[in-house]
């Protein structure tokens, strides 16, 4: 009994360990963020273009890499939502054969867990065949790759978590399988899909390898399709990887913005999911 | 009113025979229970009359299963239009993800029909309960309304017969009354196929008694006569609560 007891508590233990660990870790990455980003931190930073000396430490800030972040995150996202949806919605049983959407579940768990880089290289092979040089375009097909098999996948799970006995109340009304799928099978996963969409979001937004080949970087604010475009993430690498205190600190300055664009976007897709989900059938 | 004639129909889950064999006239215009424990089948003989047991991965289903005179599983059998003649109630209600105004038209509104939404809510049993509060999420329903919710969604595209499955059987004893009362009604005007495998629900609303036992059609007859003198020892059984 005793023994029992001890196991007890040590599991016990070692799981709040365990938990205490992960949150420490969080809180340290998000104080060395702030501590090392404040003083760098200022109106500046989020209106301004580099002027000038900027990575030596003169004025200006990065609102050319906070633009472009979200043109490439948005256009993306957009992007892999519509191929990526259908995809998913495809992968229902009454669509695809169980081997076929086995299959496709291990290729994208394969690319799911594939670098950025190797998208980025495949990108840039692809942009210099095709005489396609640095670009938002560039930019924004690298990253959907790199959403595009979180979101079918994410998706994939949730459209399959759809009770199957709501499907056949459907199918009993005398429905075809695109009315279930559209009419049923949708509005009960909305909630689902906007977190998908969001997890697909975060990562691509931070993703500086994918971007480096592809999207290039520039110093001003971004223009039209064709012309390279800067990011947080490559913000944040070229100003670290400088010898000048001040634009380190601005490296973590660009690292808070970045936070709080995920987190802003996560609060936002709260409260639609919230909104779309008075329906959901539990 | 739906004509349904079976005959000789089996269905395997894999290699696994769950029905075997089943030939019965269903008679109109009467509220048929079927009874038996649980396993024997009731529920897949339910199921294979509308052709939902097509979402069911390896099933196999042979012999005909004849509405108005045509074999479902024939060649050319509309499985939409086959399902809109025959309503189906499940154990548990599904509520539609819409308002509850929203799941009695969604049906109708498919196969371009008019529909009065009121007329259906009112058949179920509903209506006084909900009429102001049509757009709301009918997921906030309680568990009883949502059963009658799909009640009258079912008959919202008029259909002659309707399949239900256990209906009562995750509702309350409130509940319980109310949806008996509204088959009670609905049995002049429909075929009502119910299963059930509590035997005073069947004595108390079935005019017409069919027993599954083991995947096997065993007896089946007019209530009355059903309960009061059974014929085969396996029907007794059951009937008198030996076996459940």
């Amino acid at each position: 009994m005793r023994l029992r007891r001890f196991k007890e508590s040590l599991f016990r233990f070692l799981m709040i360990a365990s938990l205490s660990l992960v949150v420490t870790a969080f809180v340290a990455i998000l104080a060395t963020i702030v501590v090392k980003g404040a003083s760098a931190m200022n109106l500046a930073m989020l209106l301004e273009t580099p002027k000038g000396g900027y990575y030596l430490g003169k004025g200006g800030g990065i609102a050319n890499a906070i633009a472009g972040t979200l043109y490439l995150g948005l256009g993306a996202s957009l992007l892999s939502l519509l191929v990526g949806l259908p995809a998913a919605l495809a992968l229902q049983k009454e669509y695809a054969r169980p081997w076929l959407s086995r299959f496709s579940r291990l290729v994208l768990d394969i690319l799911w867990g594939t670098p950025s880089i190797v998208y980025g290289a495949f990108g840039f092979v692809v942009m210099v065949r095709f005489g396609i040089r640095a670009s938002m375009l560039g930019g924004i097909l690298a990253l959907s790759l790199v959403m595009l098999p979180i979101m079918v996948r994410s998706m994939g799970e949730v459209i399959r978590a759809v009770p199957q006995e709501l499907k056949e109340s459907a199918y009993a009304l005398g429905t075809t399988q695109t009315e279930v799928t559209l009419a049923v099978v949708l509005r009960q996963a909305v909630p689902g899909i906007l977190t998908a969409i969001l997890l697909a979001f975060g990562r691509g937004v931070g993703d500086a390898a994918a971007l480096l080949f592809t999207a290039g970087y520039t110093d001003y604010m971004p223009g039209s399709l064709l012309d390279p475009v800067a990011s947080l993430p490559l913000a944040i690498f070229f100003q670290i990887a400088t010898p000048v205190p001040e634009v380190q600190a601005r490296a973590y300055a660009a690292a808070l913005i970045l936070l709080a664009i995920v987190l802003a976007i996560n609060l936002a897709s709260r409260l639609l999911g919230r909104r779309f989900s008075r329906h959901v059938i539990q | 009113m739906s004509h349904i004639q079976i005959r000789n129909l089996s269905v395997h889950y894999g290699d696994r025979r769950v029905l075997r064999n089943i030939t019965l006239d269903v008679p109109d215009g009467q509220l048929v229970a079927l009874i038996g424990p649980s396993g024997c089948g009731k529920t897949t003989f339910l199921k294979s009359l509308n052709r939902l047991l097509d979402l069911v991965d390896d099933t196999h289903v042979t012999g005909q299963v004849l509405i108005d005179g045509e074999d479902i599983y024939g060649e050319k059998a509309d499985v939409a239009a086959l399902r809109k003649k025959i309503g189906f109630l499940s154990q548990r209600p599904y509520p539609l993800p819409m308002s509850i105004h929203d799941n009695i038209a969604f049906g109708p509104r498919i196969h371009g029909m008019e529909v009065s939404v009121e007329h259906y809510l009112r058949l179920a049993g509903l209506w006084e309960e909900v009429q102001d509060r049509l757009h709301t999420p009918a997921s906030r329903l309680s568990i009883g309304q949502q059963q009658r919710l799909a009640l009258a969604r079912a008959l919202a595209v008029e259909p002659g017969a309707i399949l239900a499955d256990e209906p009562t059987s995750a509702l309350d004893p409130h509940s319980v009354k109310i949806v008996e009362n509204q088959f009670r009604l609905l049995k002049r005007d429909y075929t009502v196929l119910m299963v059930t495998h509590i035997l005073r629900q069947a004595r108390r609303l079935a005019d017409y008694i069919v027993f599954f036992y083991l995947g096997e059609l065993v007896e089946h007859g007019p209530a009355e006569a059903f309960f009061t003198s059974p014929k085969d020892d396996r029907t007794k059984a059951y009937v008198s609560g030996e076996i459940s």
